[in-house]
């Protein structure tokens, strides 16, 4: 498809080649588990960072939905005031 | 006999012990469900009230919708509740997994590439159960439970769902939607999110639609920023400041997710299941039908081409003028799309200010390298911690337990100890010399170790004792209960004895660092008295540790472990590189060579309790296993 072809062509900042550019698209590509196991050349850059996008927020709930889970540890031993003071430790 | 045990105690630690194994990130579940999701739509110009599977079946054929605006942030609006709630799922399912590494031997040559990629490079998983995911991840562990207190824990608590509840009833947001009860909060939620992308229809939109998101994510930082922030930092805290500073930093972001997963976990119930299952396959439709649109789209424009050049037949410049206008528009289009999406991964990127597209992007694929490290070593702190929380009350019922090997009970602890004061404090060294002290205070017979004490602020060991090993570095003092039976108010004694640490030469390892427990020679013949499994044991940990042989004794165990832990340091380092360039405050670096200094005093004594603690649950085990 012709506007495929000219993918690399899309940044208008003359100082970055399009190499560039698609050699980190690429790389993002072989990051994001999903993308990258359908790797091929037909992924577009608008896909991969979209992807990005999603996989980055999918890794902010992860990290947040552990320390919730490392707080809640916390909060449920409270009752043992020395388990309360490592699991503390461990968040601090 | 004897091993049998520890699969028992396998299966019914599965469901309750968090792990820290395969962090994945939640494949999309193909099953709608029973809820339907009613949703405002701007659909054909005009907003029209739908069920969201309705929705998503019309999408696939090609559609207004042809613009990335919409699906991008749909998706993503809609992909945080199901991937908070598959999240959850998944995790929980994944103790299995932690459980048996710990107590079972594994496949060795695998599980290191497993274990590391795996957290590295999140697999999509398939979440089995999506219907009812709460209540039944809660049936589960109280199912485990009453087994379990047979032989284990006895008040280890429910899973988080209704603590979370109960901890997040204060992150309301300034947000409109306020309540917490189930459906009807998703749904608002949904509701809003769909109105406010969808009346973003068109290109020329976008950017509302945009700062419409943006606008919601500044609302929610400010409003909960604080707790958000604390929490997040907190839990990240084993990271120290790299974590919580990217929580953080995170933050604007995180607190819309995080919000967001909380309106799904509170209800606790079906309604948060319902959305999840929905949510994924309309995703997932959403995105093919985004692609099916790409595609149409530019069908449309070669269609278009192609008519025009039949139509000025003979009028080459024409054509030629022609094809190049449309090739310009799809062009165009296609790099607005980019555009859009290379500013929405701008916005998730924490104090990104580049301008140029190559560097943001070099700062995108940084970030999100650090943010899968990161994830992994949360996991592996909420591991250990949930493995302390877990041990804790049985192994004090089990002070007079049977004696063990203590090359076994060696190994274990050395692995886990190193791996657990390194996230804690990122300090290899120091969790190497854990391992080595520990070693030592069992008559590993390695002379010439260094024994600074740390908490008396003692200096270096001479350089003479230290020159036989490799690592220099500070270590707390701890005392090992080296024989069955001891009661813990002598363990407790003993972590004051700081002077008897100060006291000891270097060249007897079998000195009196354990006088206040049992005369040496005694603790000496309780090494032999096992009857633990040692190949087993051996085994697992080296699974464990990702070596590829079969340590032969507890000595190769110990010599593996720089290895391991370099292997770690690796993978932690990248995040460290991350954080460093975003000038964030940095938890001590790691380096091999460099003696860092003591850790906060706060540290010592959870350190000292996790040591006795696994000991501890060593000897429960081995009790377990006669």
């Amino acid at each position: 498809m012709s506007s495929r072809r000219s993918r690399s062509r899309q940044s208008g900042v003359p100082s970055i080649t399009d190499d560039q550019i698609s050699d980190l698209v690429s790389k993002l590509q072989q990051l994001i588990p999903e993308v990258r196991s359908r790797r091929s050349d037909k992924v577009s850059a608008s896909k991969i960072l979209q992807e990005t996008c999603d996989y980055i927020r999918s890794l902010h709930r992860e990290v947040d939905g552990l320390s919730d889970r490392l707080s809640a540890l916390l909060a449920s031993t409270d009752n043992n005031s020395a388990e309360a003071a490592i699991i503390r430790s461990l968040l601090m | 006999m004897m091993y049998h045990c520890v699969p028992d105690f396998d299966m019914d630690e599965d469901c309750s012990i968090p792990t820290s194994s395969v962090l994945t990130r939640p494949k999309k579940s193909a099953m709608p469900d029973q809820d339907d999701v009613m949703e405002l739509l701007w659909q054909n110009g005009q907003v029209v009230l739908q069920s969201q599977t309705q929705r998503t079946h019309k999408r696939s054929t090609p559609a207004k919708f042809d613009d990335a605006v919409i699906p991008a942030h749909q998706s993503g609006s809609r992909e945080i509740p199901s991937h908070q709630q598959q999240h959850q799922d998944h995790l929980f399912m994944q103790e299995d997994e932690m459980t048996s590494w710990l107590h079972y031997p594994l496949n060795d040559t695998n599980f290191d590439s497993d274990f590391c990629a795996d957290l590295l490079y999140p697999a999509p998983c398939v979440t089995t159960n999506t219907t009812g995911t709460p209540p039944v991840r809660t049936n589960r562990v109280s199912d485990s439970r009453p087994p379990k207190t047979a032989t284990a824990t006895a008040s280890r608590p429910p899973i988080p769902p209704p603590k979370m509840t109960e901890s997040f009833v204060q992150f309301s947001r300034p947000r409109p939607v306020t309540e917490t009860s189930g459906p009807s909060n998703s749904k608002s939620l949904m509701v809003r999110e769909s109105t406010v992308v969808d009346s973003s229809d068109t290109p020329a939109v976008g950017p509302e639609s945009r700062v419409s998101e943006a606008v919601r994510s500044t609302d929610g930082a400010s409003g909960m920023n604080n707790v958000c922030r604390t929490l997040s930092g907190a839990g990240l805290a084993g990271t120290s400041s790299a974590g919580g500073g990217g929580a953080g930093g995170g933050g604007g972001t995180r607190d819309l997710t995080t919000f967001e997963m909380t309106v799904t976990s509170s209800p606790g119930g079906s309604s948060s299941s319902a959305e999840p299952a929905q949510k994924p396959p309309a995703e997932d439709r959403k995105r093919k039908g985004r692609e099916a649109d790409d595609e149409c789209h530019s069908e449309d424009v070669e269609l278009e081409s192609a008519d025009a050049k039949k139509q000025i037949r003979g009028s080459t410049s024409t054509k030629r003028s022609r094809a190049a206008e449309v090739h310009n528009l799809s062009e165009r289009r296609r790099r607005d799309r980019i555009n859009e999406k290379m500013k929405a991964l701008q916005e998730l990127i924490p104090r990104c200010n580049k301008s140029d597209k190559a560097s943001m992007l070099d700062e995108a694929i940084e970030y999100l390298k650090s943010l899968q490290l990161q994830v992994q070593i949360i996991a592996i702190e909420l591991s250990f911690t949930s493995m302390k929380h877990l041990i804790y009350a049985p192994i004090q019922q089990a002070i007079n337990a049977a004696p063990y090997s203590y090359d076994e009970a060696l190994c274990l602890f050395l692995i886990l100890t190193c791996i657990y004061v390194t996230c804690q404090t990122w300090e290899w060294e120091l969790g190497w010399a854990w391992a080595w002290a520990w070693a030592m205070d069992m008559g590993m017979n390695r002379p010439m170790m260094p024994f600074p004490n740390v908490l008396a602020g003692s200096p270096l060991p001479t350089p003479a004792a230290a020159a036989h090993l490799g690592p220099r570095f500070p270590m707390p003092a701890f005392h090992m209960p080296a024989v069955p039976g001891p009661d813990p108010s002598r363990i407790q004694a003993t972590n004051q004895s700081d002077p008897m640490l100060n006291s000891f030469s270097m060249q007897n390892p079998n000195q009196p660092r354990v006088a206040n427990f049992v005369d040496p020679y005694q603790q000496y013949l309780a090494l032999h008295q096992m009857q633990f499994p040692l190949q087993q044991l051996l085994r697992s940990i080296s699974s464990y540790a990702g070596a590829d042989q079969i340590f032969a004794s507890a000595t190769d165990i110990i010599n593996c472990i720089p290895l391991f832990l370099f292997k770690y340091q690796k993978v932690i380092k990248l995040q460290l590189i991350f954080f460093q360039n975003q000038s964030m405050t940095l938890p001590s670096a790691s380096k091999p060579s460099s003696s860092k200094g003591a850790e906060n005093p706060e540290n010592h004594p959870s350190d000292l309790k996790l040591t006795y603690t696994v000991v501890w649950w060593v000897r429960w085990v081995a009790q377990g296993m006669e």
